[in-house]
């Protein structure tokens, strides 16, 4: 694989994406997700209906550039369907944090690089630009969600980091179908369906404390 | 092995289209244009006490079947004030070929019009598939109240996520700028059931509001029901309930409170 994408992808590069749950600290609060089990159905909720249905295919059609799909259409329609407002500026921040760290390491290789605005297609932009296959990129990009979602899930639940990672490899089935969804998906095929997910990240703003921000 | 006659019978689809044009005259909405053709048809509108004309559409048949195609068109003018709600669920029963039922519906409310359109929730049977569309235009000064109801099926006979598919895709527009767009694609499966996607629930809404009101009381059920502003500026519902009346309950209450804040509207009062 190439070391890039990996650079890109681990959860030291500066992007900020640790910073947010995107409504996982709502749903542990308030006792939704206190196992490793039902960290597990979450992860794989998230990539059969949610997340993996709009930023992972968001992140394939923005490595096509042009070919398939426009990167300012891409974020036009992701502005649209992340209603809440945490997640739609999260994405937003975190794209950002992503270019400008990714522009400064690399500002040869991406000196023709889209505007982009969040972080599914900037993902996929610079990973394109940087040389990485379609594929490698999509399994990168969900393996960073993943990752990063059972690291966020050790500081809010008691978990170990070992469950945590065990619950991310039985994850690794959905995640597989998830990349390959991704890989075969059009425009048209941005959508989900999260109803709890968006509740609690909207309600997330209310939590009496909070380790992430919102 | 099913007579000739029989499977031909089966493949029969129905394209159902209604087509409604409302104006305000005299100081009243009236219905100035329709077009219908079964099995969508209206009862006679009626004036609610808040001014507002209301229409219920009914489907006299046993639901939308696989193939079968509905075409709903709705106008309104400028200062009328409209609510079209349905009379009974949508029943989405599955084809023996697997084809979707598909439903498309247009919506155009003029500046200082108001369109509500608030039907019933939609029950897909097993094995079933509705593909629909909703696009809302709307010019400047336009409200627009819609909200949307999904059952996981016929849940009082404990048929629960035995559907095939469900896409929703719902969008409003004012000139050239979107203000929301929602795509709701579900196919059941193990995971449908994960914590924060459906959970044990089993009846779930989305809904957009737009006018010229602003929220200071932001309609919100712990868990249950949320809303907020899109990126474009337009109000989002999401709610989820174990059961329907709950969830439309909480579902009715948000729309007085974003009617009132929004349009300065009174309560609705619906005689059914």
């Amino acid at each position: 694989m190439n070391l890039r994408l990996l650079q890109l992808a681990d959860s030291a590069f500066p992007s900020g994406a640790y910073a947010f749950s995107d409504g996982l600290e709502t749903l542990t609060v308030r006792g939704e997700v206190r196992t490793a089990a039902e960290l597990k159905a979450f992860l794989c909720g998230q990539l059969a209906h949610g997340w993996g249905q709009q930023d992972a295919p968001a992140c394939a059609l923005a490595w096509t550039g042009m070919l398939r799909a426009a990167p300012d259409e891409l974020d036009a329609l992701l502005d649209d369907l992340k209603l809440v407002r945490g997640p739609r500026e999260a994405s937003l921040r975190v794209g950002a944090n992503l270019r400008r760290a990714a522009l400064s390491l690399w500002p040869e290789e991406l000196s023709t690089l889209p505007p982009t605005r969040h972080h599914a297609p900037t993902f996929g932009a610079v990973a394109a630009a940087l040389g990485a296959s379609q594929a490698d990129t999509v399994t990168a990009y969900v393996s960073s969600w993943l990752l990063g979602r059972v690291a966020a899930a050790t500081k809010l639940m008691k978990l170990g980091g070992l469950d945590a990672q065990r619950a991310a490899r039985q994850a690794g089935d959905a995640a597989q179908d998830c990349i390959q969804h991704a890989l075969r998906a059009t425009v048209s095929d941005l959508g989900g369906f999260s109803p709890l997910l968006d509740i609690a990240a909207a309600e997330q703003p209310g939590l009496d404390s909070r380790l992430f921000q919102t | 092995m099913i007579p000739a006659a029989a499977a031909s019978l089966g493949q029969q689809t129905r394209t159902g289209a209604l087509h409604l044009t409302f104006e305000r005259r005299a100081a009243q909405t009236v219905l100035v244009g329709e077009f219908q053709k079964a099995p969508l048809m209206i009862v006679r509108p009626f004036a609610l006490p808040c001014g507002t004309l209301s229409v219920f559409v009914v489907n006299p048949t046993g639901g939308l079947l696989g193939g079968d195609h509905n075409d709903i068109q709705i106008s309104v003018g400028p200062g009328a004030r409209v609510l079209v709600l349905t009379q009974s669920a949508t029943r989405v029963q599955p084809s023996a070929s697997g084809t979707a039922a598909t439903q498309t519906v247009q919506l155009a409310v003029a500046a200082g019009g108001r369109l509500e359109y608030y039907p019933e929730r939609v029950l897909p049977f097993a094995g079933s598939r509705l593909v629909q569309s909703l696009r809302a235009s709307l010019e400047p000064g336009a409200e627009l109240g819609l909200t949307e109801t999904l059952a996981s099926g016929r849940v009082l006979s404990g048929e629960r996520l035995k559907f095939a598919e469900y896409r929703s895709r719902t969008e409003v527009w004012c000139g050239p700028q979107r203000l929301y767009l929602d795509q709701w694609r579900l196919s059941p499966s193990p995971q449908t059931r994960a914590p924060g996607i459906w959970g044990e629930l089993d009846y779930a809404a989305s809904g957009v509001f737009v006018g010229p009101g602003t929220i200071q009381d932001w309609p919100a059920e712990l868990g249950r029901l949320a809303s907020g502003l899109t990126a474009s500026g337009a109000v989002w519902l999401r709610a989820a309930a174990a059961r329907g009346p709950l969830l439309d309950a909480d579902l009715g209450a948000a729309r007085q409170a974003l009617r009132q804040q929004l349009f300065g509207a009174s309560p609705l009062q619906i005689r059914r």
